[in-house]
């Protein structure tokens, strides 16, 4: 993971550095072949991919490439490069493995499998999906958060998929509503944010067998699931939200991964709800209300003034030492990825993507 | 991520004729024959258009498909049969009121009617009201309202009539309608009955309407009574009961499905004097939807509900010169509850008075005040005032000819409702601090009558303030507020020419409205508002044969709020034939062949919604 940062951070100047030549010189000429070649072999490498979840039901979610440099925005590239086919209704978010990424489609119940350098479908998953959430790689195979049918509590499970096959090859019931998922060499960790209810528990699961080993107890609503460098998961819970008239505090609990018990909580104030999980650097960050939050993941005290404030968030992500805030704007027209360089607080850029931008991934 | 719940909340949060002649031609003792009185009597400046009877036998069955051609109200149906709501004038579904035998029964948990769940049949006319109304009709008559008519005749007549079809897509309607009348009393019951495969194909893909099956049953019952030469009573009952599934889109499937159990009742007792008309009317309105994520699965469901009981006076007193004074005290009690609907009852009282004065032959206006105290929210003062001017020319022949201007300006409402104020779960939560939406809005209208020829235009303009919206709260949790502000303007023109030569008769209808809908915010056409619509009808009628021609064409609607996405205009044409088989003195049969979509349009109502190509429907009427 530290070698990928080394090596994007590495991409990023480099390409700093050639842009920052291009607009010095601007009689410079670019060999065209060289560039067009270039561009045939992997476009979309080195840059950001944005999941765009798309409007519900009428409509299909997208990919936005955003270049390394913030400069070009290329919106629906899934659809340049396989036209006329879509990635289906309300893409929740992308999964990636080596060369692949795969793009969990909820309403649609499918998965479709990219090169995540050409974007060009490799194949698709449009059975044994129920509602399907989150995606995690797994030794050649990928686990799926389901939340099933969201009336039924007792369906959710987390499919098991063969990356070599894309079949169902096994389904791991679960408790209500699977949510992020993540693999930290040894075990998947599944946080139950609870569908359309609430629920309070990190399943843990064994790769190996393919069983629920036990469940870990967090606070209400857990969302965010990161590991920081000493390999600690952290866990952070929304609390239930005031309308479910049994509201209660956000927490954030850090889980001790050889014993799987939780060996630090903190609570928020009951009417806090944070969210938006990040932790790069041993720096862990979140929002809540507009403003975003970092401490020291080493020496954790939940910070209680804000950084940086912003506008209302779908969601954002910190990559780099910035903050990639997807703003989805009335969630009926196309929303912007606002990105903020934290280390000066400044507002670098604002990106034109599509409609409710829910995620962004460093593609490199 | 949220996206899901938040969006399976707001479907069901939102999760639907212009021939004028009747209205004038209907003058006998509206108060006995008329549900809704009012309707006639106060709505001077506004334009009526009535659909009457024949025009709903020969139709297939649910409202939506009955204004869709005969009306310029844009519909945003969700596939046939599915959820279909109404764009009256460019304003939204909650501004469009429908009124039921005089009651406004639009539904408390959304504020709108879903028009694929009002059978048309069973009504003796439906009369489409444009402009606002929220003084005699209550919240949501703002860009206009749809009146269910049933008529209560005290004349002698015993038929029935016996309707059946089948069309495309196996769809079976059936409607039993049979009525009994002397001088002193009166009792109809109709029931109407459609069901459908709804399987139709996509066109120019391979995929076909999956999950869009349907069944309706609707039962409409009437009375009336003479109690005395100046005492009526008279019940209204009607109930439906709707089992859907609803269809996915090209990009989303889906295994839904959808029950509604709505029943309204209503009995009136009036007692008619030589000045003066008293009613008591007393009404109970009942609504319940269950909602299945998966229409096998019927043990999973989410539901709502809403129980309404309204006691109403209304007192009409005629002055001497043409003058009345019509006032109404109203109290409704509404209770409401569901999965994601926290109990709540709200207890209104409403006031109105409403002064008419025919000043002469020409000259009518009319006066209004309505003020609403419940303790939930802040009701605004209603006002609306609207007159006409009538200018005849040559009255050679019996036919009248004339000029009339009329004008009307009104301040409307919506009020917030059950799910806006009380909603609690899927990421969402009500807001119980909201206030009515509150529109003001005036109309202008030129009616020019030949022999012939006639001919409507009508200007309007209408502002909302505090137009209700969900959006996210800065916690994430979708809330609504007033937060909007919303400017609609436009104009409707419409014409009628009739001729008749020997046995032959013809009539050509043609109307066409243009709608601006604006976010004063952002200045952008709200999404789904057409800017141009244009339906025409063309007919033909000799003894035993009818015949119709109706074409529509609907522009381009916008499908974001930052006009980035759109759907295609389209124009879609029907034609129907109906042939008199049989006719006696006391029975008749006809034969109805109709053939919609005739040039096999592949359109959209809704974005990724694919409409039927071209389809059929073959019914028999058997009046005995």
């Amino acid at each position: 993971m530290k070698f990928n940062k080394f090596l994007g951070l590495l991409a990023l100047g480099v390409i700093g550095f050639t842009s920052c030549e291009d607009a010095d010189d601007n009689m410079n000429v670019i060999d065209p072949e060289e560039e067009q070649e270039e561009t045939i072999e992997s476009p979309y490498d080195e840059g950001f991919l944005v999941a765009n979840e798309g409007p519900f039901n009428n409509g299909f979610g997208t990919i936005s490439y955003v270049s390394v440099d913030l400069s070009v925005v290329t919106n629906d590239v899934y659809q340049t490069e396989n036209a006329p086919d879509n990635l289906g209704n309300v893409v929740n978010s992308i999964g990636f493995d080596v060369d692949l990424a795969y793009v969990v489609a909820n309403v649609s119940n499918r998965i479709t499998v990219l090169n995540r350098k050409t974007l060009i479908e490799e194949g698709r998953v449009e059975t044994g999906l129920v509602n399907p959430r989150f995606f995690v790689a797994v030794n050649g195979k990928g686990y799926v958060s389901n939340w099933g049918d969201p009336f039924d509590e007792t369906d959710d499970y987390v499919a098991v998929i063969n990356l070599r096959t894309l079949n169902v090859d096994n389904v791991i019931p679960v408790a209500l509503g699977p949510e992020k998922i993540v693999f930290n060499g040894t075990n998947v960790y599944v946080a139950h944010k609870g569908a359309f209810g609430t629920n309070n528990i990190v399943s843990v699961i064994n790769p190996i067998d393919d069983t629920v080993t036990t469940t870990i107890e967090v606070g209400d609503v857990p969302s965010g699931l990161e590991f920081d460098s000493q390999g600690n998961l952290w866990v952070l819970s929304q609390g239930n939200p005031s309308f479910t008239m049994n509201e209660t505090a956000g927490k954030i609990s850090r889980v001790d991964v050889l014993t799987n018990t939780v060996n630090y909580s903190a609570d928020f104030a009951t009417t806090e709800h944070p969210d938006f999980l990040n932790i790069e650097e041993d720096n862990l960050y979140f929002f809540l209300e507009g403003g975003v939050f970092v401490g020291d993941a080493l020496d954790y005290l939940v910070p209680t003034t804000a950084q940086l404030t912003v506008p209302f968030y779908y969601n954002m992500n910190i990559i780099n030492g910035k903050l990639y805030g997807c703003n989805a704007g009335d969630f009926a027209s196309n929303g912007t990825v606002e990105v903020y360089d934290l280390s000066t607080n400044s507002l670098e850029a604002s990106l034109d993507v599509g409609i409710i931008p829910g995620d962004v991934y460093l593609n490199e | 991520m949220k996206r899901t719940c938040i969006l399976f909340l707001l479907f069901l949060c939102y999760c639907i004729g212009n021939l004028n002649a009747q209205i004038d031609s209907l003058n006998v003792l509206p108060e006995v024959v008329l549900s809704d009185a009012k309707l006639r009597n106060f709505s001077h400046g506004q334009v009526l258009g009535t659909i009457n009877d024949s025009l709903l036998d020969n139709s297939s069955t649910s409202l939506t498909e009955v204004l869709r051609y005969n009306s310029l109200i844009y519909f945003r149906e969700n596939g046939p049969g599915g959820v279909s709501s109404p764009s009256f004038r460019g304003t939204s579904a909650q501004q469009t009121a429908v009124v039921w035998n005089g009651i406004n029964i639009n539904s408390q948990l959304n504020g709108q009617t879903d028009f694929n769940t009002i059978l048309s049949k069973n009504y003796d006319n439906i009369i489409v009201r444009r402009g606002g109304g929220s003084i005699p009709y209550g919240s949501g008559a703002v860009g206009g309202s749809i009146h269910l008519n049933n008529e209560i005749r005290f004349q002698d007549r015993f038929d029935t009539k016996v309707s059946m079809g089948y069309g495309s897509f196996e769809t079976a309607i059936t409607n039993v309608k049979a009525a009994y009348g002397s001088e002193t009393f009166f009792s109809d019951v109709a029931v109407d009955y459609s069901q459908s495969e709804n399987d139709f194909k996509y066109l120019e893909t391979e995929q076909s309407n999956e999950n869009g099956q349907f069944e309706n049953i609707n039962l409409n019952t009437n009375f009336g009574l003479v109690l005395s030469p100046k005492q009526l009573l008279k019940f209204y009952h009607n109930s439906f009961l709707g089992d859907r599934n609803f269809s996915g889109t090209l990009t989303a499937p889906s295994t839904a499905g959808y029950e509604d159990r709505n029943s309204r009742s209503l009995a009136e007792w009036a007692v008619l004097g030589e000045r003066f008309t008293s009613k008591v009317r007393l009404a109970h309105v009942f609504e319940q939807f269950r909602f299945f994520t998966n229409a096998e699965k019927k043990e999973n469901y989410s539901f709502g509900k809403a129980i309404r009981y309204t006691g109403q006076y209304d007192f009409t007193y005629r002055f001497k010169g043409n003058r009345s004074l019509k006032t109404v005290m109203d109290y409704t009690t509404v209770e409401g509850s569901g999965t994601n609907i926290r109990p709540e009852r709200r207890n209104t009282f409403v006031g109105m008075a409403l002064w008419q004065h025919k000043v002469n032959a020409k000259f009518e206006y009319n006066a209004q005040l309505r003020q609403d105290v419940t303790a939930t929210f802040d009701s605004p003062l209603l006002a609306s005032f609207g007159a006409f001017y009538t200018i005849p020319w040559k009255k050679d022949n019996q036919e009248p000819k004339f000029y009339r201007i009329s004008i009307n300006g009104s301040r409307n409402y919506r009020i917030p409702t059950f799910n806006d104020l009380y909603w609690q779960g899927a990421g969402a939560t009500g807001n119980t601090s909201l206030q009515p939406e509150t529109s003001w809005q005036g109309d202008l209208g030129h009616l020019v009558q030949l022999e012939n020829w006639q001919w409507n235009l009508n200007t309007f303009y209408i502002r909302t303030s505090d137009f209700i919206k969900w959006q996210p709260n800065n916690t994430g949790i979708w809330t609504p507020v007033n937060v909007d502000e919303v400017v609609n303007y436009g104009a409707e023109f419409s014409m009628k020419y009739e001729q008749s030569y020997n046995d032959h008769d013809f009539q050509w209808q043609w109307s066409y409205g243009f709608t601006r809908a604006m976010d004063v915010a952002t200045n952008k056409q709200l999404i789904y508002v057409p800017e141009h619509k244009i339906t025409t009808g063309l007919s033909y009628h000799y003894k035993w044969l009818d015949t119709r021609y109706q074409m529509m064409y609907i522009d381009e609607v916008s499908t974001t709020t930052d006009e980035s996405r759109s759907l295609d205009g389209y124009t879609i044409a029907n034609l129907t034939a109906n042939f008199r088989i049989l006719k006696t003195v006391k029975q008749q049969m006809t034969l109805s062949l109709q053939a919609k979509n005739i040039f096999n349009t592949n359109y959209q109502t809704i974005a990724f919604r694919p409409n039927p190509g071209r389809n059929f429907l073959i019914q028999t009427t058997y009046t005995f």
